[in-house]
């Protein structure tokens, strides 16, 4: 083996190495285990995995393949697989490794590659091991036996083309000072809604226009739009047409779904993709994967002076330019800390508590600023635009500020200094949740006390949600040290509740379409509660007293 | 040999961090002296190829390793100054990786490497898990596993015990008799056994470059030592360099860098590597930060 390959090769096992030895992986694959259980409903409670117009797809191993190998690209690999990844670069920068690495004769282009298929290998791994928790719910719950090499196919064709593209735009965004911050996060999630809604929608109205006016489709006429399609998921949508005739009427849905259990079940074959489509995505797969090029030129190496330079470009976003501007506002939070002082001196709980909430408004000034328009704007505004779109500006804000809010002294290495104060060791974890509930609930404090009088449910909702998101914060950050899981949960959980209109009452966690029951206030209230003790548990056993 | 000629390193902020600085280096062990921000690890990190100079050449064995960085990487083991390991990976692990990335196929080179630094009973434990102390030999083995032409130590010394340093002394003497090891400190203690020449540097600039008696030379009738009184010590250390003090019962026995004769009862005496690492940098205007065991 050459001496490139030898270190690209060392570059990848160690970077699956790396990421396997984490807690939150093996967090990660015992939730895929519930997910697998959870995704494929039993047809006897009226919903299944995969309907076509009313009738349900007979559970045989194409049809689970197919279903869940078109979700898991979707979501599994398209959304969560990014931040799960986009850490490889930045992982060498904060270990300190980096300065080693680059002294090595390691070339630029080797590490770029290697960390591509790292990227690419564990990608594979969990897709993997989703694959076979599927093929075990064929067992479970199947009505056909399994066919391990249907999977094997069905999942390749479906989920590859997302693995690689996820692989490489990570990179492109590590590597990119601008793009290498949590402004990358945010624009990631934008570019796969963006990516979603385009692909989708063009393709969908293209191809069925074909399909009423009965033109056979050749690589000419696939749509455009197929290029970028690379999570698969109107791929998908178009081959299963395929299969189960060209009828426009014919909705299909993939994920939990009603159905009539009157019809007869169809019966799926493997699904494929005709070879222009192959052809189409070759070629949209090889135009990707040439930005691993824009990766290796903007590859820092890790020299300091071009690291320093990127820290200072990366700096020039909106956020801190708006922080910058605003922070004569945190010269407010210094009259107030005194106040603190005066008025909870010997409650050093309430004391802590008040000084977080303190901490967060001085570090992120641009809260002061959300607190006072939001509470301004809630005045002036009728009141169904006290639950949209005030209230889902409020709880964004909240994950924004407060996204951090558990692991910040852990990350600048600070902790030991914090819990050596009074009291903040044995009560860290309530500390930190009542400090975001609390500046939560001063972001909505004026839709709150009018939301009280005129929909008195949507207001316990807000708090419960309030409640929900700042013990998500906490909780979710001290167990997977990052801010990113909870900025990706948060964002898909937004999306789902905007997305479901408050049609599912379930998805209305924090009442911005006063849908929400008090079952449902109480089940998020029960969740509250739950990531406490994950944050207290993990707390107690990074700080010894488990 | 690796020469250096002319170098300068300019940040975009407008800071000169190295100035026009030349040397040619042989084998030997080469000790980096200079106070902090005296321009040492951007200088290190310009011979290791991990910055390039703002303008100057850099030529190890006649090729400039500028314009072929690969020439150098591949005959190099560096330790920097912020040396850290990953937060999962064995000690076995962390050498088999790096020995990876420099063409070393030998397993029981890692094996030896280890023992060598004394890890080899620790080697399948968590590496984040070690001291400092532990840590650092680890970095050492790594800079060492590709049997380096130029070894390169940034503050090796850092949080190690005293029984630890001398284990790293000798290791890097020995090394230092057939090949080019430049080791960086602010400690002088760290050099002055096992140093064949010294360069010292303050403001970004090369103030001195010789062997440690050539050095020892220049300071000579410049040093007094002498006891005072508490109150005196107090009152001369705002005026004159003093490189060492010590309390006793007697007094401050104390001893000064200085051209003229200090306080009344001073007497000439001879001069330590510290005391001539602080002459030249008193002589070359520049501030100092150095540290020297026992001095108060």
């Amino acid at each position: 083996m050459s001496a490139a390959l030898l270190r690209i090769q060392a570059i990848i096992v160690t970077d699956v190495i790396l990421r396997f030895r984490r807690t939150s992986t093996l967090v990660l694959f015992l939730a895929m285990c519930a997910l697998a259980y959870a995704s494929i409903p039993d047809p006897s409670t009226g919903m299944t995995l995969l309907s076509i117009g009313d009738n349900r797809a007979l559970y045989n191993s194409p049809a689970i393949a197919f279903a869940t190998a078109a979700l898991f690209s979707l979501i599994g690999i398209g959304l969560l697989g990014y931040y799960m990844i986009s850490n490889s670069v930045k992982r060498d920068v904060v270990s300190g490794v980096g300065n080693t690495l680059a002294a090595t004769a390691m070339r630029s282009w080797e590490y770029i590659v290697g960390k591509f298929l790292g990227n690419v290998a564990f990608l594979a791994a969990l897709t993997l091991a989703y694959m076979l928790m599927m093929m075990l719910m064929v067992v479970v719950r199947g009505e056909g036996s399994v066919e391990p090499f249907v999977f094997l196919r069905t999942y390749t064709l479906f989920c590859l083309q997302g693995i690689l593209f996820v692989s490489v735009v990570s990179l492109v965004f590590e590597t990119l000072p601008i793009l290498s911050t949590r402004v990358g996060d945010i624009a990631y999630f934008f570019l796969w809604i963006a990516l979603l809604v385009v692909s989708g929608e063009r393709m969908e109205k293209a191809l069925l226009a074909q399909r009423q006016a009965h033109i056979e489709q050749t690589f000419s006429n696939i749509p455009v739009v197929a290029y970028i399609d690379v999570m698969n998921l109107s791929t998908s949508i178009s081959a299963i047409n395929e299969q189960v005739g060209s009828d426009s009427s014919k909705g299909i849905s993939i994920g939990e779904s009603p159905f009539n259990a009157a019809l007869k079940p169809i019966v799926l074959r493997e699904v494929g993709l005709s070879m222009p489509w192959m052809a189409v995505k070759a070629i949209s797969t090889l135009g990707f994967l040439s930005f691993l090029g824009i990766a290796v030129l903007a590859f820092h190496r890790f020299d300091p002076t071009r690291l320093r330079a990127s820290a200072r470009r990366s700096k020039r976003n909106i956020f801190t330019a708006l922080s910058a501007a605003l922070k004569p506002l945190s010269r407010l939070t210094t009259i107030l800390w005194g106040a603190v002082q005066t008025v909870l001196g010997g409650q050093e709980f309430l004391r802590a508590v008040a000084s977080e909430v303190l901490l967060v408004l001085t570090l992120h000034p641009a809260a002061l600023l959300v607190f006072m328009g939001l509470n301004i704007a809630a005045f002036a505004v009728p009141m169904p635009s006290l639950q949209m779109p005030i209230a889902p500006l409020a709880c964004l804000a909240l994950v924004f500020f407060t996204a951090d809010i558990g692991i910040r002294e852990r990350q600048r290495g600070s902790s030991a200094l914090l819990l050596s104060t009074p009291i903040m060791k044995e009560y860290f974890v309530w500390i930190k949740v009542l400090a975001a509930w609390i500046l939560g609930l001063l972001f909505v404090l004026v839709p709150l006390v009018r939301l009280a009088f005129a929909a008195p449910g949507a207001a316990v909702s807000l708090v419960v949600g309030m409640l929900f998101l700042s013990a998500c914060a906490v909780g979710i950050g001290i167990a997977t040290g990052t801010a990113k899981t909870l900025m990706v949960l948060s964002l898909i959980l937004f999306y789902g509740s905007l997305n479901s209109n408050g049609l599912q009452p379930a998805l209305d966690f924090a009442g911005w379409f006063g849908s929400a029951t008090p079952l449902v206030q109480a089940g998020y209230g029960t969740a509250a509660c739950g990531f406490v003790a994950l944050g207290i548990s993990v707390h107690w056993w990074r700080t010894g007293r488990a | 040999m690796l020469v250096l000629d002319n170098i300068t390193k300019r940040f975009r902020s407008g800071v000169v961090a190295v100035n026009a600085l030349s040397l040619e280096l042989d084998k030997g062990v080469v000790g980096l002296l200079g106070p902090n921000g005296a321009g040492k690890t951007t200088l290190i990190q310009m011979i290791t190829t991990v910055t390039k100079p703002s303008t100057g050449t850099i030529l190890y064995d006649g090729v400039d390793i500028v314009k072929r960085p690969d020439f150098m990487r591949s005959r190099l083991g560096f330790l920097p100054q912020d040396f850290d390991v990953y937060d999962n990976l064995t000690a076995f692990e962390f050498l088999s990786y790096f020995a990876a990335l420099k063409g070393v196929r030998s397993k029981a080179r890692i094996g030896e490497l280890l023992e060598m630094v004394n890890l080899h009973t620790v080697a399948n434990r968590i590496a984040s898990a070690f001291s400092g102390g532990m840590k650092q030999r680890l970095g050492i083995a790594q800079a060492l596993i590709n049997d380096p032409d130029v070894l390169i130590v940034d503050e090796p010394t850092a949080g190690l015990d005293p029984e630890e340093r001398i284990r790293l002394r000798n290791i890097l003497s020995e090394i230092g008799g057939e090949k080019l090891v430049i080791l960086s400190t602010h400690i002088v203690s760290d050099i002055e056994a096992i140093a064949t020449h010294i360069a010292i540097m303050a403001q970004g600039r090369l103030q001195a470059y010789s062997t440690p008696e050539q050095l020892l030379r220049t300071a000579e009738g410049h040093v007094w030592k002498g006891v005072i009184s508490s109150e005196a010590f107090d009152h001369l250390r705002s005026q004159v360099r003093i490189s060492g003090a010590v309390r006793k019962p007697d007094g401050v026995h104390i001893s000064v860098v200085s051209a003229n004769k200090p306080f009344d009862n001073a007497v000439q005496t001879e001069p330590t590597l510290e005391d001539a690492f602080l002459f030249t940098l008193q002589s070359s205007g520049a501030e100092t930060h150095t540290t020297k065991e026992g001095a108060l």
